[in-house]
């Protein structure tokens, strides 16, 4: 078996006519990975029920979560009813909002797009927002409606909305079940049929487009590509046009669902790479491949540096553990590249990192793979965003972390990133959302009905905002209806200042933020409300205070604890009240002692569920 | 303190008789709701017991038994006598400074306080709990206040030294409450009390107490910590004008009064305990302990399951010691700390320094207490001792 001559047959390319390449756009839930499963049922890539349902969903976390962080793409061969065998290229793309970029390069990959609709749901605002985005890049895109068993379906108003936010042409709408696998062979057909084969010269020297990386602990760092001009083919030299660094291809291939490696990629193509990079930092998202001797090789256009826009402390609950951190933090930037982290150092929480995401589903995600996957104990302090600081001496500094946020009256102007928001949501809902969006001092660009009954509003919210829970509001204030889709919309001159938190009189810089001077004074007061009751009782009473400078502007207190004592101990009481006190001590695992007194994670992220603007 | 616990080793005999007419619904203590059956296996048990700890028992010498339960006095005033002269068979009980036996209000006469005194008993524990019906309708307890008191004056009578244990704290029990229930067994003459706050465990492996279940069918209250913090100084202040010590954690006496068999718990003597889920402790020249945990259902112990066995080596031990000695709030003998636990014992200084530092501790002639103003607090005190 392990003879190298045994290996299967490697296929060569087949003709661009072929081939179809296509992703997938769906909001969560609306059944993307489900669909996913069913076409490589059909086209014999799984066995029915083959294993774990959600075969794209490899890590963990996406699983549990529905969702798709990291796009896997598979590669299926698909007999069409006039009896060719077509190369259908599935890629996937992660479905939220913080990685609109890695979506835009997906769909770079793609001549075509399922737009995968929820029959009983209808569209939603990041649905959209991916499909203007395929419409851009001109993608043919083939409307589905799926879960058409579910009772509460309703294909005609769906493929009636669909028609109306998209303008897309529903007459052709693939009405499938991806559960049950209704209509999964007519959507194939389609597919065939309605998306355009790729073009691109395989003559010509190589030119592909990276849009996605990863480190798999075999083969080191694996890239997903699209070939656009040429061939791929292991041994060759090849550059990356972002860095200049060149590399030698060591194999390429596809996963079907397992990895095949194979002789070629060719234009028109999509599959993996592998060369001997050491970082997926090397091997940006968006960066052209290209001949290492092809001097005046042209990038693929769209590339951009990957830049985080939520900041946030990450500690060790126990300092001595800091290494660790250190080195989990190295090794998973091997993996997801779209992080950064620096040192950085706090009076209360002592030596940690400054750790940059591109949103706040990416920092849960990160958090929670720091401490599943390296088993460490963290205490994250609340998200925050890159201020821009203009001093009184002319000199300008961009702030990312509210503990060294000049202190009120050092500095000459604020500015704050703003975003433009489109949410759409249910106009039964746009009372409170619009008061929603007051509150956390959005500017109103534009509210429109998409339909008689759904709404779409443009607000320029301040990216601070909305990281302060915005979404959670949002969700709750709607029924879960209301959904959101943001682009970075530049800078705004704001009045913000630094509101401090003092426990027990200390001033706990990790638990500083930055707000608005209007709102500073109610969120300083439900601030301390909240912490009254996250912060556990100690033996002494606790003052928990809020303060602008040197003014305290709120106040409550966490009543000592009054009673504390096991009530009776005698012979046969004492190895197992020895062992509960002992256990008591390890729960309080995720405290950190700031001074005398023990602060939970979740006092950190108190702000985050304050419900009132 | 028994002022020659810490001079002269003074090791104490417990025997746990697991049976009870019925479950308070505040314990999840290991019992059999226990008939005659039963009983015979027990005897037989505790025959089997003393015969496999023959050597350890020949060398003992106790100087305190403690009868305790469940409910010793379910055996009847027969049964405890015949359960005294099985012990007399194999330990040596003449050097005996002290012999208690719990006792139920409900089991307490003429008759069975003479058969106590006639096999050595000179102390009693008495299960009285509180005076007030309500409160001994939401414990389970079977008794009814002028029972609870007619034992008193029974057991007082008799010249028996009577401990009366009251729990403090239970819902809807307020300071004038608190008072109804002590000061009549204060007018009684009773010099010693142990003082609970009604405490509902909830233990990993266990069933626990049926007051949590009673909580989650919305039929119970559990008890208010503010409010039984509250009722435990007002304890505290009243026992002290009426001139009862507070000596030990859940411990109150008058002068010279104490309860010797339990200070040795918390004076670091060995005892030895007979029956299902007794405790044993042997302390070793080093400091360290072993402790040793009988089977905890009669059926396992009847049967010859092996006890659970822990040794703590000196520095583990000097540590529990430590949580053990500062119950005594008139505070731990420092001398007799040294001298149990050596090098181990100072070992603990960096720890103790940092606790007075704190305040929480302080030293007083010769003696390490817990800052009388923070007992409330000795949980949290000592998980920082055993954690430090």
């Amino acid at each position: 078996m392990n003879d190298p001559q045994a290996k299967p047959a490697v296929p060569t390319a087949p003709p661009q006519s072929r081939i179809r390449s296509f992703c997938i756009i769906a909001h969560i839930d609306h059944g993307k990975s489900t669909l996913a499963d069913r076409l490589m049922e059909a086209t014999g890539l799984l066995g029915p029920r083959d294993g774990r349902a959600q075969y794209l969903d490899r890590m963990d976390i996406e699983r549990e979560r529905g969702i798709t962080i990291k796009a896997q793409s598979v590669r299926m061969a698909y007999t069409a009813p006039d009896g060719e065998v077509y190369e259908l290229n599935l890629i996937d793309t992660p479905g939220h909002v913080d990685f609109g970029y890695e979506v835009s390069r997906s769909l770079k990959a793609c001549e075509g797009a399922l737009l995968v609709v929820d029959a009983a749901q209808g569209v939603e605002a990041q649905t959209l927002a991916n499909v203007y985005m395929a419409l851009d890049e001109n993608l043919e895109i083939i409307p589905v409606i799926n879960k058409i068993d579910l009772p509460s379906a309703d294909a005609e108003r769906v493929r009636g909305e669909i028609e109306e936010m998209v303008g897309l042409d529903c007459s052709g709408a693939a009405m499938v079940s991806a559960k049950t696998g209704i209509g999964i062979d007519d959507l194939l057909c389609s597919i065939v049929d309605r998306v355009p084969p790729p073009k691109g010269d395989r003559q010509a020297r190589v030119r592909a487009l990276i849009f996605d990386s990863w480190w798999d602990s075999y083969k080191g760092v694996i890239s997903m590509v699209r070939v656009f001009e040429g061939r791929l083919r292991p041994g060759a030299q090849v550059r990356m046009l972002s860095t200049g660094k060149v590399y030698q291809v060591i194999n390429v291939g596809v996963f079907a669902p397992e990895i095949v490696e194979l002789s070629e990629l060719a234009a028109g193509e999509v599959g993996f790479l592998v060369c001997n990079v050491k970082e997926v930092g090397d091997s940006k998202i968006g960066d052209t491949i290209a001949d290492a001797e092809d001097e005046g090789a042209q990038a693929l256009p769209g590339f951009k540096e990957i830049q985080p826009m939520v900041f946030a402390g990450v500690f060790p609950t126990d300092n001595a553990d800091y290494p660790a951190l250190r080195d989990a933090l190295a090794k998973l930037s091997l993996n997801d590249a779209s992080f950064s982290y620096e040192p950085e150092t706090s009076m209360a929480l002592g030596f940690g990192f400054r750790l940059g995401f591109l949103g706040l589903l990416h920092m849960e995600i990160v958090q929670e793979r720091l401490e599943r996957e390296y088993d460490l104990d963290l205490i994250t302090t609340a998200p925050s965003v890159k201020f821009v600081v203009h001093g009184k001496d002319g000199t300008t500094t961009v702030v990312d972390n509210p503990a060294k946020f000049p202190d009120l009256g050092d500095y000459e102007s604020i500015e704050e990133p703003v975003i433009e928001a489109r949410i759409q949501l249910p106009q039964e809902y746009v009372g409170p959302i619009l008061e929603l969006c007051e509150q956390r001092r959005g500017i109103q660009k534009d509210l429109r009905y998409l339909t008689p009954t759904r709404v779409q509003l443009v607000y320029e919210l301040p990216l601070a905002e909305v990281v302060f829970g915005f979404y959670d509001i949002l969700k709750s204030r709607s029924r879960g209806y209301a959904s959101i889709d943001y682009e970075p919309a530049g800078h705004r001159k704001s009045d913000m200042v630094r509101l401090d938190l003092l426990v027990n009189g200390e001033h706990v810089d990790a638990l500083s933020l930055i707000t608005h001077r209007d709102t500073a004074y109610n969120r300083g007061r439900d601030l301390c409300i909240k912490m009254k009751d996250l912060v556990p009782r100690q033996q002494f009473e606790v003052a928990i205070q809020a303060a602008i400078g040197s003014r305290v502007i709120a106040r409550t207190t966490v009543k000592a604890m009054r009673k504390d004592v096991t009530a009776k101990c005698y012979g046969g009481d004492i190895s197992r009240k020895r062992k509960l006190l002992e256990k008591q001590k390890k729960g309080k695992r995720r405290l950190k002692a700031i001074g005398a007194v023990e602060i939970p994670q979740e006092a950190f992220h108190a702000v985050l569920s304050l419900e009132d603007g | 303190m028994t002022s020659e616990g810490a001079a002269e080793p003074s090791a104490g005999l417990y025997v746990h008789v697991p049976f009870c007419a019925r479950r308070c619904t505040y314990c999840d203590f290991d019992f059999e709701v226990g008939r005659v059956p039963q009983r015979a296996r027990y005897v037989a048990g505790l025959q089997r017991e003393l015969a496999a700890r023959r050597d350890e028992l020949a060398q003992l010498q106790p100087r305190t038994l403690y009868v305790g339960g469940g409910t010793p006095s379910l055996l009847g005033a027969d049964g405890l006598a015949a359960l005294v002269a099985q012990l007399r068979d194999a330990v040596a009980l003449d050097r005996l400074r002290e012999a208690t036996c719990e006792l139920n209000p409900e089991h307490v006469d003429a008759a069975m306080v003479a058969a106590l005194a006639a096999c050595g008993f000179d102390r009693v524990s008495l299960g009285v709990q509180s005076l007030q019906p309500a409160a001994l309708r939401q414990l389970g307890r079977v008794h009814t206040p002028q029972q609870a008191l007619a034992a008193v004056r029974t057991c007082l009578a008799a010249g028996l030294a009577t401990s009366v244990d009251v729990i403090v704290g239970w819902p809807g029990q307020d300071a004038a409450l608190l008072d109804a229930d002590l000061a009549p067994l204060l007018d009684l003459g009773v010099a010693h009390l142990s003082i609970y706050a009604l405490t509902i465990d909830e233990p990993p492996d266990r069933r626990g107490a049926p007051w949590r279940t009673l909580v989650r069918r919305g039929l119970r209250r559990m008890p208010d910590d503010d409010v039984q913090a509250e009722l435990l100084a007002h304890t505290e202040s009243m026992l002290a004008r009426a001139g009862l010590r507070h000596y030990e954690i859940a411990s109150y006496g008058r002068a010279g009064v104490r309860a010797r068999h339990n200070c040795a718990y918390w004076t670091w003597q060995d005892y030895v305990g007979l029956g299902p889920s007794a405790a044993s402790a042997r302390y070793h020249d080093d400091g360290g302990v072993r402790r040793r945990d009988n089977p905890r259902t009669l059926a396992a112990w009847a049967q010859g399951a092996p006890p659970t066995v822990e040794d703590l080596p000196p520095e583990a031990a000097a540590r529990e010691g430590l949580w053990l000695g500062l119950r005594q709030l008139e505070g731990l003998d420092e001398t007799a700390f040294a001298r149990r636990f050596g090098a181990a014992a100072r070992g603990c200084d960096a720890v103790l320094a940092a606790a007075i530092a704190r305040g929480d501790l302080e030293r007083a002639a010769g003696r390490l207490r817990v800052t009388p103003t923070r007992w409330l607090h000795h949980d949290a005190i000592a998980a920082r001792l055993l954690q430090g």
